[in-house]
């Protein structure tokens, strides 16, 4: 193929982010509204290629600790001022989180989750089985003993995301290049002074690495190990239907969801074992798996067709929470912004107002300690209890 | 062929939103699948994709067996959930196959 790349049109950038998804353009955005915009976001390939474009498009606070609820609040919140802020629809549509469980222990859990939130200011309640099924026609609810409703939570469609910060932050000065892949970084004196690309050699006062899955190795580059490892995830697009189904529908004792987006067609995936690789083929397995859980819960989808499935990376830590900010025994000019564990999409605009904020010399506005990389060394790692798909 | 020509008939993309795309630098056809949509409605790309990828070669002014052939995904044709659903828990493993752009191109 010819002609593919944007290269760098400059040598030396003030800051420079690799990776070009949500979370990466979401950083350089936040940068540029604040003055920064001496910034070049990198990407090794085309966007919305990585889990920004193969993510299910939840948008939810039911979460487990508290530093999880905060970013994803007010992330929603980025998520409403979207369209009006940078001029691109991200289809947003708050038809809440509906959780199933089918266990009186998982119950309690849910039950304690729910009052955690509503203590952080989400309006997550637990409801019956019969508000369930009103909540989404024609579930079946045999089996079930209880779910929890938390209605401001949201699906959107990622990839516009992507478009919209890009379009906003090329507005205000900053540069996307995409097709560049980074081969290696050159430190000096414990800072990242240049990166290498497969394009030359680009200098930076500052270096962010958001590359999702890849984040691992950009970080080994500077001679940082990451804990994260990638995992593969499966996911499926029905055909277009007309709207029925305003929760995004979660069953807890199979990690199976189920939501329908504004364009109509039903997205869903589910748990299982999900290999450490970055092969993205198809299984025949999670068609039919997936399928077998639909019949169940939703029988009256039995002749709705799946039209298209694929696979991506959740780049997944051990506490299944990202690893943000510097990290000690790396580069004091690298901030890491990975480790997403299948949620970064979700919670991009809030993460990209904290790694900006950091670069920028201010304080961020919510405490980064719970994710910092020591974490894992100090043993203060609080796993997030409420990781699906 | 008129500018306002419809190219992708499911996602609503004329030749107008093509050629605006190649013009702002989205040069491959992975490109325009993410930043048009062309090729993921409910045809799956059957209906839009080939002419899509001549014109974009056209634009770009290369041969079209130098362009990027986007990734079809399966089903090949769509597949109902009860069908899946009731499909045998043991099949016969799958025979070896060629993919779908082998034989394709230089």
């Amino acid at each position: 193929m010819t002609g593919l790349g944007r290269p760098p049109r400059r040598g030396h950038y003030h800051a420079v982010v690799v990776g070009g998804g949500a979370v990466g353009l979401s950083i350089a955005y936040q940068l540029a509204k604040r003055g920064i915009t001496d910034v070049l976001v990198l990407d090794k390939d085309s966007l919305v290629k990585g889990a920004t474009g193969r993510n299910g498009g939840g948008v939810r606070a039911q979460w487990t600790t508290e530093e999880n609820i905060l970013l994803a609040k007010r992330s929603l919140a980025a998520f409403r001022r979207f369209a009006s802020e940078t001029g691109h629809n991200i289809f947003l549509r708050q038809g809440g989180y509906l959780f199933l469980t089918r266990s009186e222990e998982q119950l309690a859990r849910l039950r304690e989750a729910a009052a955690f939130q509503s203590r952080h200011g989400v309006r997550t309640r637990l409801i019956g089985l019969p508000e369930a099924e009103r909540l989404v026609p024609g579930l079946d609810t045999t089996g079930c003993v209880g779910a929890s409703f938390n209605p401001d939570d949201a699906v959107v469609f990622p990839w516009p995301l992507v478009w919209g910060w890009k379009a906003a932050a090329e507005r205000l000065g900053v540069e996307v290049a995409t097709h560049v892949a980074v081969t290696g970084l050159r430190t000096s004196g414990g800072r990242v002074t240049h990166l290498e690309t497969d394009q030359g050699a680009v200098a930076c006062e500052w270096l962010v690495n958001a590359c999702g899955a890849w984040s691992r190795q950009v970080a080994a580059m500077a001679g940082l190990r990451l804990p994260n490892k990638p995992e593969r995830h499966e996911i499926l697009v029905s055909e277009p239907l007309k709207p029925f189904l305003d929760p995004m529908l979660v069953d807890l004792s199979t990690g199976y969801y189920i939501n329908q987006d504004m364009r109509g067609e039903l997205v869903g995936g589910m748990g299982g074992d999900h290999r450490e690789t970055m092969d993205w083929s198809s299984s025949l397995e999670f068609l039919r798996a997936f399928a077998k859980q639909t019949m169940r819960l939703l029988p009256r989808l039995g002749p709705v067709k799946v039209l298209r499935q694929w696979a991506g990376s959740y780049d997944v830590t051990p506490d299944a929470k990202p690893v943000l900010g510097i990290a000690e025994a790396g580069p004091a000019n690298m901030v890491q912004a990975s480790g997403f564990s299948g949620h970064g999409m979700m919670i991009s605009p809030m993460v990209g107002t904290l790694m900006a904020q950091l670069v920028a010399g201010q304080r961020p506005e919510v405490d980064l300690r719970a994710f910092a990389l020591e974490r894992f060394e100090r043993g203060e790692a609080k796993r997030e209890g409420m990781v699906i798909g | 062929m008129s500018r306002k020509t419809l190219l992708c008939r499911c996602e609503d993309i004329t030749v107008d939103d093509c050629e605006t795309a190649v013009a702002d630098g989205y040069a491959c056809f992975e490109d325009l699948k993410r930043f048009l949509g062309v090729g993921t409605g409910p045809c799956q790309g059957k209906a839009c994709v080939q002419t899509a990828m001549r014109m974009l070669a056209d634009l770009r002014e290369i041969p079209l067996d130098d362009m990027d052939v986007m990734t079809f995904r399966p089903p090949v044709r769509p597949i109902p959930f009860a069908v899946l659903a009731a499909a045998d828990a043991d099949p016969r493993p799958e025979p070896e196959r060629p993919g779908p752009t082998e034989g394709v191109g230089p």
